[in-house]
């Protein structure tokens, strides 16, 4: 069993047709308007609206999903630029600390170890050392990295050994020349 | 508007002897139902569900699978119907949710629409056709010859031609529908006309004319 569909032949006065159609070409489409298969079976509208009804309702009661996703969201956008400013933070503070640590790393090998062969050398002699360690912390980076360069550039390999000087002063001449060096280039 | 048509959902909404609603009807319905109005829902449906069965059928031929395709996409379109927002395209979203989905059953299946050959269209048309507006002297045989002439058009032309006259969508709508430029549906629809005239012969199209007339 059919029934007929609720829509009416259109008034082509309210949906032009494309200018080129003539009369005939208009008869044909109003003919097709109203020769159009458009039988339904009874009660689909019941049915449909039944079925989709019970949709409804549950979707009216449901939170709509971007009310419950939008301060998920949200929270996790923040979470995100927290971790990266504390990243950033955290980056920027380590940097020159591992740089300075590697500096004095070096100079400990290079500069203090051949100090702690002679036991026997007075303290007073190494006061320039010792200076040098009562630096702060960006004065010693300037120095120990002006000292290191200069060795590695040659300073002090002209010295002259003077008869009867100990391997001690040899050691502190180097160093003076050192940083007579150091100070040149610096 | 049939008695037969209007929804029993047990529910008092207003009757119209028309249901073909503009789309400020529609926008007004669905603001309704979207605020649980049940009996705005109905009308929706009243309104849309025998155009999208009459199209889905003008598909795939099968009146079972257009029904079962018809109440599948009004139930997703009842479940979105809250994040919904109106432009005034609900009838493009509805009927694309509806074409979109026969593609899919179609592709599930594994099958081709099946062209229907004049003498199976023939009963269709000798039903319910005496309350059809001024054309009612167009007999069975030629209304059956021409809808077999459709038939017989490229998919992309009768395509329009079935969402004109049987989803009852205007030209604007089928333009939103397709996503197409105006000019191109109107050239297109110029052009099945053109073709349907070429395949039922001058004597044919001049008797609609004059009936019409």
């Amino acid at each position: 069993m059919t029934e007929n569909g609720p829509w009416t032949p259109r008034n082509s006065q309210q949906d032009p047709l494309d200018p080129r159609c003539d009369a005939v070409d208009a008869a044909i489409d109003a003919a097709l308007d109203a020769t159009a298969p458009r039988d339904i079976p009874a009660g689909l509208v019941d049915r449909v609206s039944m079925a989709s009804l019970q949709q409804l309702r549950e979707a009216q009661f449901a939170p709509p999903r971007r009310l419950v996703f939008r301060p998920l969201a949200q929270l996790a956008m923040a979470a995100c630029v927290l971790l990266a400013v504390v990243g950033a933070f955290w980056l920027v503070g380590r940097q020159p600390l591992l740089e300075g640590r590697s500096v004095a790393r070096r100079m400990a090998t290079e500069v203090v170890l051949p100090v702690s062969l002679d036991p026997t050398g007075s303290v007073a002699r190494f006061q320039g050392l010792k200076r040098v360690s009562d630096l702060d912390f960006s004065g010693a980076i300037g120095n120990l990295e002006d000292v290191v360069f200069a060795v590695r550039n040659g300073a002090g390999s002209a010295l002259v050994v003077s008869p009867g000087q100990t391997d001690m002063e040899t050691i502190e001449n180097e160093l003076d020349s050192v940083r007579v060096v150091a100070r040149m280039d610096g | 508007m049939t008695e037969a048509s209007i929804p029993k959902c047990g529910l008092e909404f207003p009757r119209q002897e028309d249901f073909h609603l503009d789309s400020v009807d529609t926008t007004h319905l669905i603001t309704q139902a979207i605020a649980g109005d049940d009996a705005a829902w109905c009308a929706i449906v009243a309104e849309y569900a025998p155009r999208v069965h009459a199209l889905l059928v003008s598909n795939c031929h099968d009146h079972d699978l257009a029904e079962e395709i018809t109440q599948s996409t009004f139930c997703t379109v009842a479940a979105k119907l809250q994040s919904y927002v109106d432009q005034g395209k609900f009838s493009s979203w509805l009927f694309r949710i509806a074409m979109n989905r026969l593609r899919d059953e179609m592709r599930r299946r594994k099958r081709q629409a099946i062209p229907v050959a004049a003498e199976v269209l023939r009963p269709v048309f000798k039903t319910g056709r005496e309350d059809r507006s001024r054309h009612d002297k167009i007999d069975s045989d030629t209304a059956a010859a021409l809808w077999a002439a459709v038939q017989g058009l490229a998919e992309a032309d009768q395509q329009v031609i079935h969402l004109r006259h049987m989803a009852g969508l205007s030209f604007k709508q089928i333009a939103e529908q397709l996503e197409h430029p105006l000019g191109t549906v109107l050239a297109r629809h110029f052009r099945a006309l053109k073709r349907l005239r070429e395949a039922l012969g001058d004597e044919i199209a001049e008797d609609f004319m004059s009936r019409g007339s």
